[in-house]
Order: structure tokens, then sequence, then C-alpha cells
């Protein structure tokens, strides 16, 4: 039986990990966008490693489940004949000056990788072992090691998600597009090309989102933070030795201070949104 | 760049060869929205990361996939239903 035909609407890494995975468990997949500059995909830094974050709860979990995730995602992948996502294992630094704060991180760190192989081990270092593992760094920080801290590059990533999905038969499609409500209370994807019909539609347009789905009456209260990272050359750094590296790695520098930058979310609303109960259509398995 | 130079002040006499800026779609605190959006039982978002959409969207666009394709999913999603509309906004 033929499954479902599903238009994805947004091509980041949002867009394309849901393409790849509808692709693989059947459905006839259209991915519409039109990538318009600013995508925060082919941005970011690409750190994995979510164990020292100071999120809680079920964001959390998500975090750690979604970095534990990534070795089943690069057998699927391979399975499909895409071999390379610029996914590596490098370790990380959580650097920080402020002793107490470090032994917070510390503690954080140990409790929640107790038992995680992807994970690895943790380590404290004093100011001398940091500036081994990354000779660039400011002397009077120390740090924690995490050895299965990892790094992935965006857009790399993202195009290999979307060849697994093109191999697996969907379709990417280069347009802007909007939503249309049709009848039944089902829509369609408008795009300048015509209008593209599914039975189901995904709507991942990051922070776009907005924008694509005011046709049907609603808008999601999220919001935009620009998130940057900068790349340079040094003659003077040193290549670190061996798989380790640094959480603001040697190439990138994270915007914020390296123990903050899991935590700043800059713009965020104010208030927290008010969920209901889920519908039944999102039980669990 | 200053913030960059306060951590890594052996960055300094490196060359910059590329800076990228993105647009972060920020849900809020609680994470990301993933789910059917309220009147509407056949559009799903799948939006708002922040800076954790290399981390979790891999794995949040699989749960919504089995979703969608099953009706149901391993991973529970209920704190990350779209809201039924944004408010005062």
């Amino acid at each position: 039986m033929a499954g479902p035909r599903v238009a994805v609407v947004g091509s980041g890494v949002a867009g394309a990990g849901t393409a790849f995975a509808l692709a693989a468990g059947g459905a006839e997949v259209v991915v519409v966008d039109s990538v318009l500059p600013g995508q925060a995909t082919a941005a970011g830094a690409g750190i994995i490693q979510p164990w020292s974050s100071t999120a809680t709860g079920p964001a959390y979990e998500l975090y750690a489940a979604g970095a534990a995730y990534y070795p089943t995602l690069i057998e699927r992948l391979a399975e499909v004949g895409v071999a390379d996502i610029g996914y590596r294992v490098t370790g990380s630094l959580v650097a920080q000056a402020d002793a107490a704060r470090l032994d917070e991180v510390e503690e954080r760190l140990r409790r929640r990788t107790a038992g995680v192989a992807v994970a690895g081990t943790v380590e404290r270092l004093g100011e001398r072992d940091a500036r081994a593992l990354f000779p660039p760094l400011a002397p009077e920080l120390g740090a924690v090691y995490v050895s299965g801290g990892a790094r992935v590059d965006g857009r790399m990533l993202r195009a290999g998600l979307l060849a697994g999905a093109r191999r697996l038969g969907a379709v990417v499609v280069d347009a802007p597009a909007r939503l249309v409500p049709a009848h039944t209370g089902t829509c369609a994807v408008h795009t300048p090309g015509g209008d593209v019909g599914a039975d189901v539609v995904v709507v991942a347009a990051g922070a776009w989102v907005n924008s694509v789905v005011e046709p049907l009456g609603y808008r999601s209260p999220s919001s935009r933070s620009a998130g940057r990272s900068l790349t340079s050359s040094s003659r003077t750094a040193r290549p670190l030795t061996g798989r380790r590296s640094c959480r603001s790695p040697a190439t990138t520098s994270s915007r914020s201070t390296p123990a903050a930058s899991w935590s700043a979310r800059p713009g965020r609303p104010a208030a927290a949104s008010t969920r209901g109960s889920p519908p039944a259509g999102c039980r669990r398995c | 760049m200053s913030n960059a130079l306060a951590i890594a002040p052996g960055l300094a006499p490196a060359s910059l060869i590329e800076t990228r800026v993105g647009l972060r779609p920020l849900a809020g605190e609680h994470g990301p929205f993933l789910g059917p959006v309220a009147g509407h039982p056949t559009v799903f978002v799948n939006a708002g990361f922040g800076p954790a959409g290399l981390t979790m969207a891999p794995l949040a666009g699989a749960a919504l996939a089995q979703l969608i394709l099953t009706g149901c999913t391993n991973l529970d999603l209920s704190a990350f239903e779209p809201p039924e509309q944004s408010r005062g906004r």
C-alpha cells in the first residue's frame, strides 16, 4: 500500500530530517523551500554536547536523546549511500573562570553522563591542561572535558538528509511556499509554480514558520534570535592533539561565553505558552 | 568577536575566514513545537529549536514522521505540542 503524500515546507535540518524519516517510512514526500539567507542550519557551529545544558524537563530529555540518536541516524543514512554528514566526536571543553560555577557544570555533567555511552567520560581540567587541549584559550579559564562531545557540519547534515530522502523517492522543489486552506480541514501548499497537493503538511520553516501558517489563521508564539558563529584560521594555534577539541572548537568561537552559551536564549517570549492535554494523535506507542 | 577573543585570546592573530549568521526560531524555554496545529489535524509544525536544532532536529523529525505515519511515537512529544494560539501578539 502506498504511504500518504506529505508536503514538507522548509529544508533546514528540521524539514530535511522529517523528510528523510517520512520517505524511509514509505511516505510520498515533496520538500518545498526557497532557502532564504539566514537559515539557522547553515550558520550553526554544530556543537553536539547537551549534557552541560541548563535546560531541564522534556526539553533536556529531547536534547540528550537527540545527541544519542546520531549513531543511529548515521547508520540509516549509510544504508541509502550517504557516507558523511560532517559528524565527528571531538570531545568538548566547557571553560569557565569561576571555580564555583565550574563545580556546578562538572556536577551536572557527571550526573547526566553516567551510564550514557555516547557521552563518554568527564574530566575536570586545570588551566594548564585546558590550554594543552586548546592553546588559544584564555589562561584564567578552568574547564571540564567531555570525551563524547561532538561537532556536526549543519550544511553537510542538511545535504545528507535531503540526499537520503531523494534516494528514497522524495522530490525537492526550490520555491517559496504558503499554506492555503482547502475543504474538509485540509490544506494545499501554494507555490508560484502551482499548488502542491498533500494528505499531510509539515511546516518546518524555522524562523519563517508564522509566515507559512498565517493563511490558516494560526500564529505560533515563536520568536527569532540571531545565532552567529565565526570561523578563523590561526598560525599560532596548533592543531589539537588526538581526537580532543574544544567546546568552542578550534576553528569556531561561539558568540557567548562557553558556560552561558547553552542557557542564553535571548528574545524568547517572557511568558511560557499554555499547553492543553495532548490530542489522541500524540499518544506514545 | 570581542566575546570570542575574551575566551580564546590566542586567536587574536588569526585570520577571519567567515562569519555566519542565522535566524534561530525560538518557541520558548520549554523546547520546540512538534505536533499538529489546533483545528488542522493534517498540518504539523516542526520548528523552534533555538540553538539546539542541530542536536534535536534529526530525532524530532524522525519522531514526527512516526507520529504522522502510525499515529503514535516512541518518544513522548506531548510537552512540545503547538499551543492553540499565541496570546497577546
